[in-house]
């Protein structure tokens, strides 16, 4: 296994230390709103515990791009187990792809479905849903998706469904009919299949080398 | 009576205010910097929890966690890492006494784990200072 790299370490390092800038702020926003609390009289009560709330909030948010992060520094080291949970790397990439999403009208919704652990190394399943929203995105974005990891005929995959938007006859056409999707690639077979009549809800199979 | 709290980080801006949130729910804190004071602490009066950073500087937390071991078997600690993944490392520490959580934690998350952990180690609930 190859060792970390300099950036991989550095980035790591980086990381750990923007945990705990985001545990000082989560505790002394925390720690306001508790003397909020106690003090019944005071002005603003409400905005001030509005505002705490917004905080924590936001803390969670950067957390979860904290462990987008880490997951992007152990890619292709020895931390990288070359399996992950499905569900959460998805999540993860609802979190770390907001950005990307925006420019092309696109909002990303995480399924929360359950744990699932796949067969893949989790940087395979952020390129393929890189490839997903890309595909997206080249038909004109301007649509809501849903994403999650789940089982569909005795096979793990991630669900992409089209849930709103203007656009989503187009989009849902994309999909259908990606040449991207609809080949082999580095021994992992990624059929992206409209799932029964459900004419916007797509399957993406994550198998590992070799069980396509 | 209170629930004895000993509280080890090095990030002070972080364990003070931890400490304090956790004086309002009263419970009793105690606070150090180090693993060298955190393991003198408990060698001075054994608190009911402790709260482990697993990075600081002197005595790892690795370390720390072994002498207070030596000292107060089934010692309930909670160690606290800013670092992920490394619950699995840790993983040989976890029994019915210990437990890893990765920062930011919610309060109520820790208070949680606190209570689980005397539960499991004491049958003693901390349900009234949560």
């Amino acid at each position: 296994m190859p060792e970390q790299t300099s950036l991989a370490r550095l980035l790591s390092s980086a990381v750990h230390d923007l945990r705990n800038v985001l545990a000082v702020v989560r505790e002394s926003s925390g720690l306001t709103g508790d003397l909020v609390l106690i003090q019944e009289n005071i002005a603003k009560r409400d905005r001030m515990l509005g505002a705490v709330e917004e905080i924590q909030s936001q803390v969670v948010k950067g957390a979860l791009l904290a462990d987008a992060m880490d997951l992007l520094a152990q890619a292709g080291t020895e931390c990288d187990k070359g399996s992950c949970d499905a569900n959460h790397v998805c999540n993860l990439f609802c979190c770390m792809a907001q950005r990307m999403a925006r420019a092309s009208r696109i909002r990303l919704e995480h399924a929360q479905n359950q744990d699932l652990e796949v067969p893949l190394p989790p940087q395979r399943v952020l390129d393929l849903l890189v490839q997903v929203m890309d595909i997206c995105s080249k038909a004109g974005g301007n649509v809501d998706l849903k994403l999650g990891a789940d089982y569909r005929q005795n096979s793990v995959g991630i669900l992409v469904e089209v849930v709103a938007g203007d656009n989503m006859q187009a989009v849902a056409l994309a999909l259908s009919q990606s040449p991207l999707l609809n080949e082999a690639t580095r021994g992992i077979k990624n059929l992206l299949t409209p799932w029964r009549k459900a004419q916007r809800l797509y399957f993406l199979p994550l198998q590992g080398s070799g069980q396509a | 009576m209170a629930i004895r709290i000993l509280l080890a980080d090095d990030e002070r801006d972080f364990v003070d205010t931890l400490a304090e949130r956790l004086k309002i729910r009263d419970f009793e804190v105690r606070v150090v910097y180090n693993g060298l004071d955190a393991v003198a602490a408990v060698r001075d009066s054994r608190p009911d929890v402790v709260i482990l950073d697993l990075y600081m500087p002197g005595l790892s937390g690795d370390e720390t966690l072994q002498q207070m071991e030596a000292l107060h078997k089934g010692l309930p600690v909670i160690l606290l890492t800013g670092q992920a993944g490394v619950e699995e490392s840790f993983a040989k520490h976890e029994a019915a006494n210990c437990t890893c959580l990765t920062k930011p934690v919610a309060l109520n998350q820790l208070l949680e784990k606190i209570r689980d952990l005397l539960e499991n180690t004491q049958g003693t609930a901390g349900g009234d200072n949560a």
